[in-house]
């Protein structure tokens, strides 16, 4: 397969990817492009791989890690209002459009998440992987792989607003 | 109660369709790969001048710029080395030490590496920048590059027709990585890679593979090539009053390859963007490739190369024949 190939079947799903991870369009398209140009000329390596997919999606997930934006303040101006129980506000009640605007107020919440812990839950619920095959994409514990989700879960839902911001420009 | 999963699966699922263009964003891959080839080369006059210009002090090695194996190295003359890290670049320099990095085959992992051994807290990035400055100031980095290194050949390389005929009649009749895997072990082959060229092979043959094709995938799959995003799954969610958009998509997915209609159209402009890839299938499947579009972009006078690709799908898709050969 040649590189063009493997980015016309793989460039949509990357940017999901990458779209889910950073939650910013921008940011997004910077971090694909700057991996699918590296990747294009490491193709000849990469292609070897067992999955180059797999590898792809480790380098855009490095390559946000070590993104050096200054994360507080492309992040903090999106938070939405104070943080809610989603299940006690909706009384148990769920249609499918009080669904989707509760997934847009949780993914503006998400905003405030540190990129580890954002990368945590992003590998869990969305790429669907276990905590040790998240470990080793994050090179630490699976321990530390559940403190992050555990903490990330917890701002969610419990903190307020201002605490919130104030971790996110802790963790940036 | 909702599961704290399943909210975050709707809320990443919800907005993944924010994902930018990806013309627009291959577009840029493709200046920015030649700007690193282009600067690999810069990096290379840099160390050439280094040598001529007899700047300092000692004969050190640095990994080689030219042969791109991560063994192969050439004699510069270093600069008196710095121990410790500078400040932080930003801006031109911050670009121009990254672009000497990585042209010198080094990589994330890398950098982990030296951050830790020059006892380093600064972001990651910086360290590669660090380590990009060393190496244009002609010094040696104390690790070679790792697994992650890059090869300087050609990065399209040129591919057996009949295998792209194989992989694509593997893709097209629904499998994927998963059944590859899968039959990797059961035809005992060294790969999963190896499994999707025999899978072809054999479905090219009218074979059936022991393994049956993920029938979501291939689903969605459809939904997608159709132009179709999240936007239209949420809206078939509630007219099919299934429980989500996935669920919509698979659903879809089946009445589209069923030849059926849906009852909501996908926005035109999506519509375009799936077709494009469709001709540029089309382009790739007949064994042409980049070389081949920089010379049809020419004589069609196109304004770039991915013009020249999804015409030329188009043209074979309506089964005329290109101007030149594969």
């Amino acid at each position: 397969m040649t590189f063009e190939q493997f980015a016309v079947a793989r460039l949509q799903s990357l940017l999901r990817y990458a779209i889910v991870l950073t939650g910013d369009r921008d940011l997004a398209q910077d971090v694909v492009q700057e991996v699918l140009a590296r990747t294009q000329v490491r193709w000849r390596r990469i292609s070897e791989a067992d999955s180059p997919e797999a590898y792809v999606r480790r380098m855009v997930l490095n390559e946000y890690l070590s993104w050096r934006r200054s994360w507080a303040a492309r992040n903090v101006h999106a938070v939405g209002e104070r943080l809610v129980d989603l299940d006690d506000a909706r009384g148990g009640v769920h249609d499918h459009a009080q669904d989707v605007v509760d997934a847009d107020e949780l993914w503006n919440r998400l905003t405030v998440l540190g990129r580890k812990q954002r990368a945590v839950l992003v590998l869990r619920y969305y790429e669907q992987l276990q905590d040790e095959a998240i470990a080793d994409l994050l090179g630490c514990s699976p321990a530390t792989v559940r403190s992050h989700a555990s903490r990330a879960l917890k701002t969610l839902r419990l903190t307020s607003e201002r605490q919130n911001m104030i971790h996110a420009e802790e963790t940036s | 109660m909702i599961d704290h999963g399943d909210q975050l699966r709707e809320a990443f699922e919800t907005h993944e369709n924010l994902a930018p263009d990806p013309a627009v964003v291959y577009a840029r891959v493709q200046e920015l790969a030649h700007t690193y080839k282009w600067r690999r080369r810069g990096v290379q006059a840099a160390s050439g001048a280094l040598l001529t210009a007899g700047l300092v002090a000692g004969v050190v090695t640095v990994p080689s710029l030219v042969a791109g194996r991560s063994g192969d190295h050439v004699a510069v003359v270093a600069p008196a080395a710095g121990g410790t890290p500078s400040a932080p670049v930003s801006g031109k320099d911050l670009e121009k030490d990254l672009a000497a990095y990585f042209a010198a085959g080094y990589g994330y992992t890398d950098a982990v590496k030296l951050a830790k051994i020059w006892n380093s807290t600064a972001d990651i990035q910086q360290v590669k920048a660090e380590a990009g400055r060393r190496l244009l100031a002609g010094e040696t980095l104390p690790i070679q590059p790792g697994p992650e290194d890059p090869a300087t050949e050609p990065s399209s390389s040129p591919i057996d027709p009949q295998q792209t005929e194989q992989l694509n009649a593997f893709f097209g009749a629904g499998y994927s990585y998963d059944e590859a895997e899968q039959l990797a072990k059961i035809w005992k082959l060294a790969d999963p890679y190896q499994a999707k060229i025999e899978g072809g092979k054999r479905l090219l043959a009218g074979e059936t593979l022991p393994v049956e094709p993920n029938q979501e995938s291939a689903r969605v799959s459809a939904f997608f090539n159709a132009g179709y995003t999240y936007t239209e799954a949420v809206k078939l969610a509630k007219i099919w009053k299934l429980k989500d958009a996935t669920a919509a998509k698979a659903e879809a997915g089946k009445r589209l390859l069923a030849g059926k209609k849906l009852p909501v159209q996908p926005q035109p402009a999506n519509v375009q963007a799936a077709k494009d890839l469709v001709k540029l299938d089309a382009f790739f499947n007949a064994g042409y490739d980049v070389n081949d579009a920089i010379e049809l972009a020419k004589i069609w006078k196109s304004k770039d190369t991915y013009a020249a690709k999804v015409e030329g799908g188009k043209r074979l898709l309506a089964g005329e024949t290109l101007p030149i050969k594969p």
